[in-house]
């Protein structure tokens, strides 16, 4: 009867403890060397206040529809798009919903660098809500977006460029949705 | 349940998640074989120090700017590994402070050096990721898979042929010594195996939460049954199993892989519990 006791006591501890500081915020990621870029869209707040708001069933059809699959999936898919097979998603629709972010390079005193161009991205976090990673997009001709750290699903063709030597991939033919 | 089922096929069309799969399997596998002899030789935590002295040896390697950061981190995991089995009873330094010494040295040293000679534009992402593991089963090349797959069946086919040793060696070294049995060479080899499986294992869980792959289903299943053969075989079906489970409930709810296996290996040691003490007949 006494180990019966202590092993109903050990199962309601267990169901009542709770645990995690869901309020701390994670820290803000460093500015490169190069360039000053705004990484204001990407400060850190509560991965629980600012997780994106799930897609609505609207009906846009893609060939990669990230908004149907789970945090963890969304960003190992993107990590997969971006870094381990892009070639097999460059020319595909792409579907997905995550936070925008606004990077406006800047240079060591804080003043924009002139004929630059501000990138926008929308950026999805791992379950853990330490990394986030995103894809650039292209905005669309007249179309206000967003503030920055807002919401965002939208829709469009993955294109690979190239800049100073480099590979990178950028959704084009943009629809916010 | 029909959803459920369509949800998961989905995601097995996904090729990283497929890799997953496989390295998981095999990485808990090969933890929980290796894990009954460190619980019964006392060196349950020695994965934990291990995996900290891993995460040291990586830091270096990101510092000297390597591309591929396994061979030194196996390396150093090594070595450290076997300073750590290979001391033996008569040391200076008995076994629990020696892991913890290196343990929280390995750490802090490896936190110091990514701090001060830091490449990286998301150092805490980084370092988080690489202690809890985040998702980084879910991004591995088909090389790392294969290497992957190579180092198990290694430490698999080891301990399968070397069985009957191991077992000597893991319940009487004195006794195994005084037969011609050669318990250096068997701890060296067991050290050198556990060290393998740790480097492996951080991808799964990370280094924090690798001891659990280790402890976890060695003492679930030494509730149950109480054979060396029995206990081994049931550790490693209940890790298995756990990390099959861990990994599809962290994919379907979007939680971190490593802590949602550690929660199923902890549910399962619970139930083992309930079930060893109800066929002893001690709950009632």
């Amino acid at each position: 009867m006494k180990r019966l006791t202590i092993a109903l006591c050990l199962l309601l501890a267990l169901s009542l403890s709770a645990c995690g500081d869901k309020g701390k915020p994670s820290p803000e990621p460093s500015r490169s060397a190069a360039e000053n870029v705004d990484l204001s869209a990407a400060r850190a707040s509560s991965p629980k206040e600012d997780a994106p708001e799930p897609a609505a069933d609207d009906g846009v059809q893609a060939d990669v529809d990230l908004t149907t699959l789970s945090s963890t999936m969304v960003y190992s898919e993107v990590y997969n798009m971006l870094y381990a097979n892009p070639e097999d998603y460059v020319g595909k629709t792409i579907k997905m919903t995550g936070t925008l972010g606004v990077y406006e390079p800047i240079d060591n005193e804080g003043n924009t660098i002139p004929d630059t161009p501000t990138i926008t991205a929308c950026i999805v976090k791992d379950a853990t809500a330490c990394c986030a990673t995103g894809i650039e997009f292209t905005p669309p001709a007249g179309v206000d977006l967003p503030k920055a750290g807002a919401s965002i699903t939208l829709v469009g063709e993955l294109e690979a460029y190239q800049d100073r030597g480099m590979n990178f991939y950028r959704i084009k033919n943009t629809q916010i949705l | 349940m029909n959803d459920l089922l369509a949800t998961l096929a989905h995601y097995w069309t996904y090729p990283f998640v497929r890799y997953a799969l496989v390295v998981g399997v095999l990485i808990a596998l090969c933890a929980s074989l290796l894990g009954v002899t460190l619980v019964l030789k006392r060196f349950s935590f020695i994965g934990d120090g291990l995996s900290h002295v891993a995460f040291g040896a990586m830091a270096i390697a990101t510092v000297l700017g390597m591309t591929d950061d396994m061979p030194l981190t196996l390396g150093i995991t090594v070595v450290s590994a076997i300073l750590l089995l290979r001391t033996g009873q008569n040391t200076k330094i008995k076994g629990d402070a020696a892991i913890a010494m290196i343990s929280v040295g390995a750490l802090a040293i490896g936190y110091l050096l990514m701090n001060l000679f830091s490449t990286s534009s998301n150092l805490s992402g980084d370092v988080c990721s690489t202690l809890f593991g985040s998702t980084s089963i879910l991004t591995l090349s088909q090389t790392e898979v294969w290497l992957c797959v190579v180092l198990s069946v290694i430490v698999v086919v080891s301990f399968i042929v070397l069985y009957n040793k191991i077992f000597a060696v893991t319940f009487d070294e004195n006794f195994a010594q005084a037969v011609g049995t050669k318990v250096e060479g068997y701890n060296l080899l067991i050290a050198i195996l556990i060290a393998a499986v740790i480097v492996l294992a951080m991808n799964l869980v990370g280094s924090l939460l690798i001891s659990a792959l280790i402890i976890f289903p060695a003492l679930s299943a030494m509730r149950i049954f109480k054979s060396f053969r029995a206990v081994t075989l049931c550790s490693a079906s209940i890790s298995v199993c756990c990390a099959v489970l861990g990994m599809l409930l962290s994919i379907l709810a979007g939680t971190p892989v490593g802590s949602t296996i550690v929660a199923v290996n902890m549910v399962v040691f619970l139930l083992c519990w309930l079930l060893g003490t109800v066929k002893r007949g001690e709950l009632l």
